[in-house]
């Protein structure tokens, strides 16, 4: 919304009373305000910052709802559910634990893979860590949607520069919630080898990240 | 299993992904505490996860659906913010005749010093249950046989009146537990299978809700209720809808079981976006998440689980048979345990202090980085509730015996009856 506001008070007005009027609400430009800020906002129902981390994280979280649900509805119905949870209690993300991006990232994956596990109920339900762990994490700032998208391209370009099976490992382990085990019957491997592979796949995707913060 | 500083880091994806077990997770959770360039890796870690995901558009309704939702005006949501309102009481007055106005306040001055002639000289506490502290410092206060009292943090009093949703003239509340946030004071009665709620300010009941058979916990967070009932077995997970309306999701976690009030025991709390209940009949406690109700996992084998908190990164869970555990919320392993004398079965956490009492008379203090105990009182007659209060005190509600205010070190500091 954008008013229109007098930048001084008219020329008739008195001096004192000019002195004694609320100050003017400052236009505020949402898109560059940071996930902190924003998140201070919804605490005061701030529906605009709301609009804006939508915008920020939406197709985010709908593309990993979407990959592993296979359904828009129910990926929808899963966004759905994680923005409100946001609304409803800002609180609930703790910036000291990391960035905004994977707060919503994890709630929404988690969530897209329980679906996920109903509807296949051959996949294992009794192991259900995927939750945010409560650990104080060292993150100096939020991750903003610039870094972020920087962080995708990168993490993408190398996840193509992995073999097959590593990809594979990787995806079976993010998109599906798939167990050491399962991924081991799946591809037919020693569950130590499917561990070794995701380790070496995730140490490829931070030596990209290592790059783009010398390139910074 | 000890791991070595290679071991762990070589966890840290399967820790991130969630494919960790739970021995494995517990030993990075501890490393992760005091390890700063472990917790720094791992944060790069979850980095690189994040760009796996591919952006795709959502359906443009999708975000005006989003908007439509939370398009709830706040003044709205609930009825008694609409009634606090004396600044436009006061604001009513200014048209009116100064004479009119000087006389309206001689009467009303009349009538309040011919009203103080009939009030009873003082609220006293009767069967004291359950107590929690208001939003104002103060303490509200559930009797069995005389209803509800809000003592102001100048110890006045207020009698809530309950009488409206009373059956029969013999009447008895059974209240199980209290809470309060934004203003509100819950009190949940399992005789009646009602939770009450109470206006702070005016000391009004402003509105009764149905909950399940056994009603034992009630916790409140923003616009969540979440009320655990020992009886039906189940989780109902009420959400303020605006207007003073609100929608009822009601979740099974364990069969129906037939028990006296008096065994009715148990807790729900809030952390974040779960719901932790105990169920002590089948020794579990299940974690739901707070929107849908949906159970998403069950920790088992915990004896008789009649009480949790959340403390530090952890769940501290009461057995109700002597033992006080300490979880890692998130996979439910028993990460320490402390020995108890007797049975406690009411427990709560004020910073670095766990609290418990034990209906036998005593209240035990307990160090929760250590999980040692620190001291122990006994205060006299039945403790029946305990709650935190402003300025390190606890409060503790003695069946007939009103509320011992104690400070962290279990001194007396005031007995309110």
């Amino acid at each position: 919304m954008t008013l229109a506001l007098p930048l001084a008070a008219p020329p008739t007005m008195p001096l004192v009373c000019a002195i004694r009027m609320p100050a003017m609400p400052a236009r505020v430009d949402y898109a560059t305000q940071s996930d902190a800020a924003l998140i201070s906002r919804l605490e005061a129902r701030d529906e605009a910052a709301f609009a804006e981390i939508y915008d920020r994280y939406s197709g985010l979280l709908y593309g990993v709802a979407l990959r592993v649900c296979s359904h828009p509805s129910k990926a929808e119905e899963i966004v759905q559910d994680t923005m409100m949870k946001l609304w409803r209690n800002p609180r609930g993300f703790d910036p000291t634990r990391g960035a905004l991006s994977t707060f919503l990232l994890t709630l929404t994956r988690n969530a897209s893979i329980d679906a996920l596990r109903r509807e296949r109920p051959t996949v294992g339900i009794t192991d259900d860590d995927g939750e945010a762990l409560p650990i104080p994490s060292a993150d100096s700032g939020p991750l903003e949607q610039a870094e972020l998208e920087a962080v995708s391209v990168r993490v993408k370009s190398a996840l193509l520069g992995l073999s097959d099976a590593h990809r594979r490992t990787v995806e079976l382990a993010y998109f599906r919630g798939s167990s050491r085990e399962e991924i081991a019957v799946e591809m037919n491997v020693p569950v130590g080898t499917v561990k070794s592979r995701l380790k070496y796949a995730l140490d490829k995707l931070r030596g990209t990240l290592a790059e783009l913060a010398g390139d910074a | 299993m000890t791991f070595t500083d290679d071991q762990l880091k070589e966890l840290l994806p399967l820790v991130a992904l969630g494919m960790a077990t739970t021995e494995e997770l517990s030993a990075v959770t501890a490393a992760l505490e005091v390890d700063a360039a472990l917790r720094e890796e791992y944060a790069q870690v979850q980095r690189a996860l994040s760009g796996i995901p591919a952006a795709v558009a959502p359906p443009p309704e999708l975000k005006a659906r989003l908007l439509g939702a939370i398009r709830q005006p706040e003044s709205a949501r609930f009825e008694p913010r609409t009634t606090r309102s004396a600044p436009r009481a006061s604001s009513r007055t200014r048209g009116v005749p100064r004479r009119a106005l000087w006389a309206s306040l001689a009467a009303v001055g009349l009538m309040v010093l011919a009203l103080i002639a009939l009030l009873p000289r003082a609220v006293t506490l009767g069967s004291v249950s359950v107590v929690a502290t208001t939003g104002d410092g103060g303490l509200i206060v559930g009797q069995a046989d005389s209803g509800a009292v809000l003592i102001r943090p100048n110890r006045s009093r207020v009698s809530v009146q309950l009488t409206a949703h009373r059956q029969s003239n013999d009447f008895q509340s059974n209240f199980t537990d209290a809470t309060s946030s934004g203003g509100l004071s819950y009190l949940l009665d399992a005789a009646n299978q009602r939770l009450y709620i109470i206006d702070e300010a005016s000391g009004k009941l402003i509105d009764t809700w149905p909950v399940p058979a056994g009603a034992a916990s009630v916790a409140v967070q923003g616009d969540t209720v979440v009320v655990k009932g020992a009886i039906s077995g189940t989780v109902v997970v009420f959400t303020k809808t605006g207007k003073g309306e609100k929608t009822m999701l009601e979740t099974r976690i364990a069969p129906r079981t037939d028990m006296a009030l008096l065994e009715v025991m148990d807790q729900a709390v809030i952390a974040g976006d779960l719901i932790f209940a105990t169920h002590h009949v089948t020794g579990e406690v299940s974690v739901l998440d707070d929107i849908t109700g949906r159970e998403l996992r069950r920790f088992k084998n915990l004896g008789q689980p009649v009480a949790l908190a959340r403390a530090r990164t952890a769940l501290l869970v009461l057995d109700y048979a002597g033992r006080l555990l300490e979880l890692n919320p998130v996979s439910g392993a028993v990460l320490r345990e402390l020995a108890l004398s007797g049975k406690p079965d009411r427990l709560s956490v004020m910073g670095d202090l766990a609290f418990l009492s034990d209906r036998a008379g005593i209240v035990t203090a307990v160090r929760v980085d250590t999980l040692t105990v620190l001291g122990r009182v006994r205060v006299g007659g039945v403790p029946m509730d305990i709650s935190p209060m402003p300025g390190d005190h606890l409060a503790v509600a003695i069946s007939k015996g009103g509320v011992v205010v104690l400070d962290r070190d279990l001194k007396t500091l005031e007995t309110i009856d």
